[in-house]
């Protein structure tokens, strides 16, 4: 297996993986403010993938759309705090039954979008035109960088807001202890909507990138979630930085499973991978602040 | 004891009571939910109308499929019933969503046999749902018009169960023959989809090889809802394979087009019928220039010879269609006329035996997507003649000539 | 057994003979499915409701059952009866390999485990082609004869099936609303209080979740049987939420919990399929709503109905006494 072979899947890994990483990371900040996981989460990057298409199709610029996607997608993750979360929490049901409810999220949210956008694929223009690079014979898509680049950029977007602001700081406070935040005066619901939206912006950061590559379908949102969710649990389930490895790792072990067992492995690795952390090491592989 | 035996037995009688309730309301909007569809024309009497059930996978990741089946359905069925119908008697289409689910197939097919008593079963749509719904028109002796490819479904040969799309053979034939004789290629690569047409197009592919004097020197697979296929692309071209044959629809083969001239994949590709779509050119964008495709003539209806035996068909279809055309429509269309001929054959007191018996009558029938010819020992009903390799220019499929 | 045991059954009992006389013949097929369904509800009710665990992977379980029962009386020959049998010890065999490492995890963990588990299944069955017909499948599996008659016709699998759930059902009963159902139930509340009691609190997961995995292999072979193919588009991870479902919508601390969130989510999907656009979002909301409001699932609610119902007749029978 040459060199070129092998990087040609490690940028198909990190690629993928990126998408992974905002996804898991959507569900870890849904899941330290709740203790709820979120399987809804992949609807959110079906939806950014979808408005980056209709609002690219009206003529808009693409930085322009991008933003906008992004402000939409906010809002939904809004709508789904205030009508599908707070309800449940608020009359203490148990976490494996909000569980449910987010199952019922995700099929409204399928169906709402089915019924918007239909049920073909919708493809997404490229950001930058679709004229691959070469390098040393490797090709790249310069979509793949755009989804590296601002997957990065919204990390650091991210991180700022969680360590440098005070909304964010509130934040943090309520996810690592919501009763003593309580007791400093943070507002529950505010945290939740906080939650649910950056929540909702990662996942549609990932899908307005990703879609160009292929394209994107009403349906592929319960994929995103549930590959999400492996690739929290792997990292840590409240442990953003845990969040950001396990998407990286699932990305990479699938892109070298395919490229180098065939398609069939693909699967099986990620969930063996899955699996043997879970008997090993059930709180997850990244060594970060111990307890959550 | 003796009160709670009393207990127990009223509340069995308030049971009874409320179950005999429960049951006659439920009963009642049973005959008032799910509708049939009926063909948007004049009212049609109950009795009087040729029942033709059908069961699609209306919800689900192929929906698209179904759709374009049933709406050309429906236009042949307004088409039919305009002139007068058959043995004077409209036909009526109804409809069950198997959800793309087989269990639900079965229950479905019951449904339609039993509570619609239809005269004839048309789909289901896909090898993996035709094959499920085999034992259930056999048992309950129901002609099935089916709308899976896969070549088990006629082999070993079924009493009831005929098939309308080509099988995969025929394709698979074709493939190797356009790959052999006019590429001139010795060693080809086979990529084909995990689901039952795939995996039958996959086998056939590199067992009938041999016979064209062709190698496969390597095989992948993807799945229908994969969106990178990059990793197995690389691994193909990798081999010595001079081109790629694929098995596989729209989306994914889509997707691989577009992979393809990411990784600057050279050698040339040649697809199956299950991807002659207007979604895989919408998907591939740009990458779908230059591929192949084995399919029948109708996907080029545009550019057929006026005096094509095809381009009567595909233009009596295109007049009430009102959509671009996709081989689905094809399907169902030629469905329609199919068991329309089928019935007249059958005469006016056809039933589900006499429909049976009229269909291995249908010779050389030629429609919009095939020739049709069933026998007694053969169901296997379109012929090679409408296959011809396609290929994508400028956004569209037509006939290729090199 | 006591009072309450017999009326539920006798319920039980009334219901499935009264039905073949009232619906249509096709309905019986729905029912045979509602029977499958109940049973592994039924399986995973005690898991749920009374150790407090969790799969999100039981349709691996049953396509086990369903594809060891086809295998074992197609390509091996073996009586579909005796098939049955042994494709639930295997299945209950994998439960046990499984269950061991699994349950040392829990919530969260354990579901994604499980997931795992069932989507690793769906591959497998898929790669292995050569023995479970990959994507194509199995056809041909045998049906099941007792003698001269063969179980072909949907009234005759829908008396077997029913048979078959009565008696789990009964057993189920038995221990649930025995001293045992009550230990079950203190583990789910409190394990370090159970073990401390004396409870073996890890040997009795085991147990309860080898036995759900074994209910969940019996409706799989049952179903093989029944519609003589099987493919591996009907052990989807959908159907494994679906069964979660039907606990948690049943009510995953009642003993009808199970039966009844089959009932329900089996008959809904027909009912919604005449609104098929829009039956996805519907049945989401409907979900939503129904945990919001009952989310101690619909059973508790219907014997409260029943209850009241029984108290109102016999105020009347005292009254004309």
């Amino acid at each position: 297996m040459d060199l070129v072979y092998l990087s040609q899947l490690l940028i198909t890994g990190i690629t993928e993986g990126s998408i992974y990483v905002l996804v898991a990371l959507g569900t870890v900040i849904i899941y330290k403010c709740t203790r709820v996981v979120n399987l809804a989460q992949g609807e959110f990057v079906v939806l950014g993938g979808m408005l980056m298409a209709t609002l690219t199709g009206v003529g808009l610029p693409i930085p322009l759309a991008f933003v906008l996607t992004l402000i939409i997608v906010a809002l939904a993750g809004g709508l789904v705090a205030i009508l599908g979360f707070r309800p449940y929490l608020k009359r203490n049901i148990p976490f494996g039954t909000i569980v449910v409810v987010t199952i019922g999220i995700h099929m409204f949210l399928k169906m709402a979008i089915m019924l918007i956008w239909g049920k073909l694929p919708i493809s997404v223009p490229a950001f930058s035109g679709g004229i691959i690079l070469e390098f040393y014979g490797v090709y790249i898509n310069p979509q793949s960088i755009w989804v590296i680049a601002l997957t990065g950029l919204t990390l650091v977007a991210a991180i700022y807001f969680l360590e440098k602001t005070l909304l964010g700081k509130a934040f943090r406070a309520c996810a690592e202890n919501r009763f003593s935040a309580r007791l400093f005066g943070i507002n529950d619901d505010k945290m939740l909507l906080i939650a649910l939206m950056l929540s909702g912006v990662l996942g549609a950061v990932g899908g307005a990138t990703i879609a160009p590559i292929s394209y994107i379908k009403y349906d592929f949102g319960m994929m995103y979630s549930v590959n999400g969710f492996i690739a929290a649990v792997i990292g840590g389930l409240d442990k953003p930085m845990g969040a950001v490895v396990g998407g990286l790792m699932i990305g990479l072990i699938s892109s070298f499973g395919a490229g180098l067992f065939g398609a069939g492995a693909r699967d099986i690795l990620v969930l063996a991978t899955l699996l043997i952390i879970l008997v090993l090491r059930p709180t997850g592989i990244y060594a970060g602040k111990a307890g959550g | 004891m003796k009160k709670t035996f009393c207990q127990g037995l009223r509340l069995l009688i308030i049971v009874m009571i409320s179950m005999m309730m429960l049951t006659v309301v439920g009963c009642q909007s049973k005959t008032a939910a799910p509708p049939a569809e009926k063909p948007p024309v004049e009212k049609v009497e109950d009795k009087g109308s040729w029942k033709i059930g059908f069961i699609a996978p209306l919800t689900g990741p192929v929906s698209s499929m179904a759709s374009y089946t049933l709406e050309a359905m429906q236009v042949g069925i307004k088409q039919i019933n305009e002139s007068g119908g058959i043995h004077g008697r409209p036909l009526e289409l109804i409809v069950e969503d198997d959800q793309t689910n087989p269990t639900m197939t079965i229950a479905a097919a019951k449904k339609l046999i039993e509570r619609d008593n239809v005269i004839i079963l048309n789909g289901p749509l896909l090898s993996t749902f035709s094959l499920a719904a085999i034992p259930v028109v056999e048992e309950e002796k129901v002609p099935n018009l089916t709308h899976g490819a896969a070549i088990e479904i006629v082999k070993p040969i079924k009493n009831w169960v005929f098939k309308l799309p080509h099988t995969d053979t025929l394709i698979i034939r074709a493939q190797l023959e356009y790959l052999s004789k006019v590429k001139g290629v010795k060693n080809i690569a086979v990529f084909h989809q995990d689901d039952a047409s795939g995996m039958s197009g996959g086998g056939q592919l590199q067992a009938l090889s041999g016979e064209y004097g062709i190698m496969v020197v390597a095989v992948e697979k993807f799945a229908a809802a994969d969106t990178d296929m990059r990793p197995q692309l690389l691994r193909l071209s990798r081999s010595n394979a001079e081109a790629i044959a694929i098995v596989g629809a729209s989306n994914p083969v889509g997707v691989i087009a577009k992979n393809a001239k990411e990784v600057n994949i050279k050698i040339p590709i040649i697809g199956s019928h299950g991807a002659v779509s207007n979604q895989f050119i919408k998907i591939a964008g740009d990458a779908a220039e230059g591929i192949y495709f084995i399919g029948p003539k109708s996907v080029a209806g545009e550019y057929l010879d006026a005096n094509d035996p095809f381009k009567k068909g595909y233009d009596k279809l295109m007049k009430d269609l009102n959509k671009e055309f996709d081989i689905f429509h094809g399907n169902g269309y030629d469905s329609i006329y199919l068991i329309a001929e089928v019935l007249k054959i059958a005469g006016p007191d056809a039933d589900r035996n006499k429909v049976r018996d009229a269909f291995e009558k249908i010779n050389n029938f030629t429609l919009v997507n095939a020739t049709y010819t069933f026998k007694s020992d053969n169901h296997d009903g379109p012929q090679a003649d409408s296959l011809i390799p396609l290929v994508v220019k400028y956004g569209k499929f037509i006939p290729a000539k090199n | 057994m006591n009072n309450r045991n017999i009326k539920d059954l006798m319920f039980l009992i009334f219901i499935i003979t009264v039905i073949p006389f009232v619906l249509p013949g096709y309905y019986l097929n729905i029912f045979v499915f509602i029977g499958l369904n109940s049973l592994m509800a039924l399986g995973l009710l005690i898991l749920i409701g009374y150790t407090g665990q969790i799969s999100l992977g039981h349709a691996g379980f049953y396509a086990i059952g369903a594809y060891a029962s086809a295998i074992l009386s197609t390509a091996y020959n073996i009586s579909p009866w005796f098939s049955i049998v042994l494709a639930v010890l295997i299945t209950a065999v994998v439960g046990l390999i499984v269950g061991i490492p699994a349950l040392r995890l829990s919530g969260y963990y354990l579901a994604l485990a499980t997931l795992a588990f069932g989507l690793i299944i769906f591959r497998v069955i898929l790669e292995l082609y050569q023995l479970t017909g990959g994507a194509i499948g199995l056809r041909n599996i045998p049906r099941l004869t007792l003698g001269d008659f063969v179980f072909k016709s949907d009234l005759s699998y829908y008396i077997l099936v029913w048979v078959v759930v009565i008696i789990v059902f009964t057993f189920l009963l038995k221990v649930m609303r025995s001293p045992y159902g009550a230990m079950m139930k203190g583990v789910h509340a409190d394990e370090t209080v159970s073990s401390v009691s004396g409870i073996n609190v890890k040997v009795l997961k085991l147990k309860v979740f080898v036995f759900s995995t074994a209910l969940a292999g019996l409706a799989g072979a049952l179903y093989s049987h029944y519609i003589t193919y099987v493919g591996p588009d009907s052990f989807t991870v959908e159907v494994s939420i679906l069964i979660l479902l039907m606990v948690i919508i049943g009510g995953s601390q009642h003993p009808w919990g199970g039966i009844v969130g089959a009932v329900i989510l089996t008959i809904m999907p027909e009912y919604l399929r005449a609104y098929r656009d829009i039956a996805i979002g519907t049945y989401g909301l409907i979900l939503m709503l129904l945990i919001l409001y009952m989310p101690n699932g619909i059973a508790p609610l219907l014997e409260k109905l029943f209850l009241s119902l029984q108290r109102l007749i016999s105020k009347g029978g005292s009254i004309t006494k």
